[in-house]
């Protein structure tokens, strides 16, 4: 697998993570499909830690991330480097900030962003188990596990767990395994739904 | 035999944009390599660093950095990671370079030998003795090292700075490293690498983390 078919997979994995806001607490497809059509936005923040085997401790990132249905998506890392990601308006763009210095992420993989908001509709009704990419399993209390269909991706990314937060519609955090020791886990926090946010958020950097 | 034509050999790569050194009465070798090796590892450590790069094409991108360097056993294990935290390229060099993972197009063996390369000029200090030592017009205190394929310069520069150029044997620049603010564990919180040959690249990595390795 090529860094491009890579990196654009990977990126399908952020609105699987968005959406996954999107569902209320179910035993059943079925009934996390139900509450799926109730969110208009997400807010949240995010505390993200890096485990690898040549690491003593995790390395830990910050950020944020904003989205508002049906297609845009602000995803910024605060610590340790800023770095913002954003889709609107059928644009993506990517820039990172450095000394109070705009830069902007001109790598082609960006090109294929385009096509992860169209599949975006398909997991806000809650169908992961409808996902061409990944095998969708609820598995024990408040918890979904992805595994890749392909094997080309399952050789980058073992399995992603999603685990729910008591509260219905929001995600405690994403555990994502490249292998048994080399893992990321994002924790969200203070996330807030439907709540209008500002289009500027995801125009402005 | 072998320093006549050695030195004369520097001479001619002067002309060719290799600076000249000077040497003086009040010249003194031992301080001039005690200066020309700061910036470099004297014992294993953990480093992370973000990278800003700017690749053939004017493409740019950023990533995070993780290295486990032991400068005694000449060790490097390097990972590359997206800021997303997926690990894109890893590999170990103990005197060869093993891949242990790497998305195309970072699974290319000349990838990763360019990278360990890299590695090795900006964290490990030269082998060997200098072949010529002095100061250059400026005062700064400069190092000369030379092999068979390349001679590679360490200069310290003031402002707790320092300068490493690697040229060909033709006198033109492979590669300009500079590293700024050196702390107390010899490590730099600033490097940037330029590439000016075959492939012209720049990197610009910034100091994340730096611990020691426990043994």
């Amino acid at each position: 697998m090529n860094i491009m078919n890579f990196l654009k997979q990977f990126k399908l994995l952020l609105p699987v993570i968005i959406s996954l806001f999107f569902i209320g607490w179910g035993s059943s497809w079925q009934e996390i499909k139900k509450t799926g059509k109730v969110i208009s936005s997400v807010r949240s923040e995010f505390i993200q830690k890096k485990h690898l085997k040549i690491l003593a401790k995790p390395l830990v990132s910050r950020g944020k991330f904003y989205f508002q249905a049906p297609k845009s998506l602000r995803w910024e890392y605060t610590s340790p480097l800023k770095s913002i990601l954003l889709i609107h308006k059928g644009k993506v763009r990517r820039y990172t900030v450095k000394d109070k210095k705009i830069s902007r992420d001109s790598s082609a993989q960006l090109q294929s962003m385009q096509v992860v908001l169209q599949e975006i509709s398909l997991w806000l009704k809650g169908n992961f188990d409808a996902n061409p990419m990944f095998k969708a399993e609820i598995r024990g209390n408040r918890k979904i596990v992805l595994t890749p269909k392909e094997a080309g991706m399952a050789k980058i990314i073992s399995r992603i767990e999603l685990h729910l937060s008591r509260r219905p519609g929001i995600i405690d955090k994403v555990k994502i395994y490249e292998s048994r020791d080399s893992y990321t886990v994002i924790e969200f926090r203070k996330t807030v739904l439907n709540k209008k946010i500002s289009g500027s958020i995801f125009r402005k950097i | 035999m072998r320093k006549l034509v050695f030195i004369a050999l520097i001479s001619t790569l002067s002309c060719a944009g290799i600076p000249e050194i000077i040497t003086s009465d009040a010249y003194n070798e031992k301080e001039a390599i005690k200066r020309c090796l700061v910036p470099f590892l004297k014992n294993d450590r953990r480093l992370v660093h973000s990278i800003n790069a700017d690749i053939p094409g004017g493409a740019k991108a950023t990533v995070l950095g993780v290295v486990l360097a032991s400068p005694g056993k000449k060790y490097l294990h390097p990972v590359l990671m997206t800021v997303e935290g997926l690990v894109i390229f890893e590999a170990h060099y103990d005197g060869k370079v093993r891949i242990i993972r790497g998305i195309r197009p970072f699974d290319s063996k000349s990838f990763a030998a360019g990278m360990i390369d890299d590695i090795r000029l900006m964290l490990f200090p030269p082998t060997g003795k200098p072949a010529l030592t002095g100061q250059l017009k400026n005062g700064n205190y400069i190092c000369r090292y030379k092999n068979e394929n390349s001679i590679t310069d360490y200069i310290a520069l003031t402002g707790n700075s320092w300068q490493i150029f690697l040229y060909d044997l033709k006198g033109s620049i492979i590669k300009d490293v500079r590293l700024y603010g050196i702390n107390k564990n010899s490590i730099a919180r600033k490097i940037e690498i330029f590439s000016k040959k075959t492939v012209k690249y720049s990197l610009h990595l910034e100091l994340v983390r730096e611990e020691p390795v426990n043994k």
